[in-house]
């Protein structure tokens, strides 16, 4: 089975849902991947996103989930710049009475912010990974972006939280190096260009049991993301439990078999 | 032959080392081995180390001495025209059996205005060079503090384009967004290492026809098969791919023979 952790819906357009169903169908068969864990599709909000974004994101992505659980997972996306009240509110409604296998969280602000105590617990309990944007970029962050070694010291503090790490290219060498220890941390491959050596690095520092196949399309290429991890130079054992084996462990919820598909 | 069972000439690969990681393939058997595993036919290979030595002609001596022995491997001069050697470094190109210039105005650190860049086109003219400009080697998000290198002016390649119309020059490692603010200037050819969108090849074609594309790879510093996968975008016509994979290359190297050739 093949999981594509990190991708986005196209558009909140519902009049697209069709085509959006028919474009992951066709890649799905095309690139032999299974199913599709959607992030929500978070640029919508901007950087700073209001409620009323943040539930119509997560609106759309239930609605991908529901009419079509055979290809899509989903993440409920929040912003803990928002009231606890609020957040508790989206995150039972998405999460626990929901479909919805884990937590998204990407720039409003940085993963250390003390204003995460209160998901921590919920998720913590549930049982449910966050994934969370990360990079180290030399040219300025964007907004309240999270670096790895911001990711490795929110980490410590809730060593029973799986923690997924967007962005193994943005991370680079020293992100993979900030994580290593957290072994609650998880990366996933996306981020940038396909650069060649630190999908290698990163299976040599944190073992391939802790990195998971994100594509972050439909910014990207699937295509040219998927070969990231087919031209890496690791056995085929490591790249199965990339590509779908490790993320379906993580993701406990999900109907994992073929059979439960039909 | 590759997956896509037609050949491919890559017109971005380069051979030498990298102060930040090591890359790999090192040497010009390892690099014709590994073209050829990817089903790569011919490539055009120029210096890494060229980037970064004071005296680029150090760099590409050592690629005509490696690259250069391979059949399919074409060597090609890096030129750094604020230099007042560039001419003997040209030259010295010509005699090696170059058919393309590479300029890196941004690591070199000179305007494309610069008044020895056009005594460079016009010998490149009499000598039916094709010059290639490099908008970056790697994502500025990622450079290493101690050498952020800002990418090539976008201005500075419009501006030559426009000076120099009825000559083609050959853009290496741009953005999609960057090929959009380029492409109104009809005699510039880009590469696709670096443009990537869903289905890649498919949204580039709807800014400039598949006659103004050329396969490029950029190895090694991302995958060549993260690159030979945007060529199998099922949207793309089999005209279409065959242009961008070979045909386009041809025509630009002026080989004769074309598809007989390879």
């Amino acid at each position: 089975m093949t999981i594509d952790i990190h991708v986005h819906p196209l558009s909140l357009d519902p009049n697209s849902l069709p085509g959006q169903f028919q474009i992951f169908e066709n890649v799905g068969r095309r690139l032999g991947i299974d199913l599709f864990c959607l992030m929500g599709h978070v640029t919508v909000g901007g950087y700073d996103p209001t409620q009323r974004d943040v539930v119509r994101i997560n609106d759309f992505t239930l609605r991908m989930v529901s009419e079509r659980p055979d290809l899509f997972l989903g993440f409920c996306y929040l912003s803990p710049k928002h009231s606890e009240r609020f957040m508790a509110s989206e995150y039972r409604r998405c999460v626990e009475k929901g479909p919805l296998q884990g937590v998204k969280l990407w720039v409003s602000v940085c993963c250390t912010d003390p204003r995460l105590e209160p998901l921590m617990h919920w998720v913590s309990s549930s049982g449910v990974p966050i994934l969370h944007h990360a990079w180290y970029k030399s040219v300025g962050h964007a907004f309240h972006e999270s670096n790895p070694a911001q990711v490795a010291e929110w980490a410590s503090r809730y060593p029973d939280v799986k923690i997924i790490m967007a962005h193994l290219t943005g991370a680079g060498v020293r992100g993979v190096l900030d994580v290593a220890s957290c072994k609650n941390v998880f990366v996933d491959t996306s981020g940038s260009q396909p650069a060649a050596g630190i999908l290698e690095y990163a299976v040599s520092v944190l073992g391939s049991e802790r990195i998971l196949f994100g594509s972050d399309a439909g910014g990207r290429d699937f295509s040219v993301q998927m070969a990231r991890v087919q031209c890496a130079r690791i056995g085929m054992r490591a790249k199965r439990r990339i590509l779908g084996g490790n993320a379906a462990k993580l993701l406990k919820r999900a109907p994992f078999t073929m059979e439960a598909f039909r | 032959m590759n997956v896509l069972d037609m050949p491919v000439i890559d017109m971005n690969v380069s051979l030498g080392h990298w102060p930040f990681e090591p890359m790999r393939p090192q040497s010009g058997r390892q690099l014709k081995r590994h073209l050829e595993n990817q089903g790569i036919v011919r490539a055009v290979v120029s210096s890494l180390d060229s980037v970064l030595y004071r005296e680029p002609q150090w760099g590409n001596e050592a690629l005509y001495r490696s690259a250069a022995r391979y059949e399919g491997l074409f060597p090609c001069c890096v030129v750094n025209p604020s230099l007042p050697n560039w001419e003997s470094v040209l030259m010295a190109g010509i005699e090696a059996g170059c058919r393309m210039v590479k300029l890196y105005p941004n690591y070199h650190q000179y305007e494309l205005s610069h008044v020895a860049v056009d005594e460079l086109v016009s010998s490149c003219e009499r000598e039916s060079l094709l010059i290639a400009l490099s908008i970056r080697v790697e994502d500025e998000r990622a450079h290493p503090a101690i050498m952020k290198v800002p990418a090539t002016s976008i201005e500075g390649i419009l501006g030559l384009a426009e000076r120099w119309s009825e000559r083609i020059f050959l853009v290496l490692c741009p953005t999609l967004a960057e090929v959009q603010r380029l492409a109104e200037k009809p005699n510039l050819v880009f590469e696709i290492s670096h443009v990537e969108h869903l289905n890649s090849l498919a949204t580039l074609f709807e800014t400039v026809p598949s006659r103004r594309i050329v396969f490029g790879s950029h190895t090694p510093f991302l995958y060549t098969g993260a690159a030979l996968a945007k060529l199998s975008d099922p949207a793309v016509s089999d005209a279409d791919r065959r242009q961008v994979a070979f045909e386009v290359a041809n025509r630009l190297l002026q080989m004769p023979g074309g598809h007989a050739m390879l």
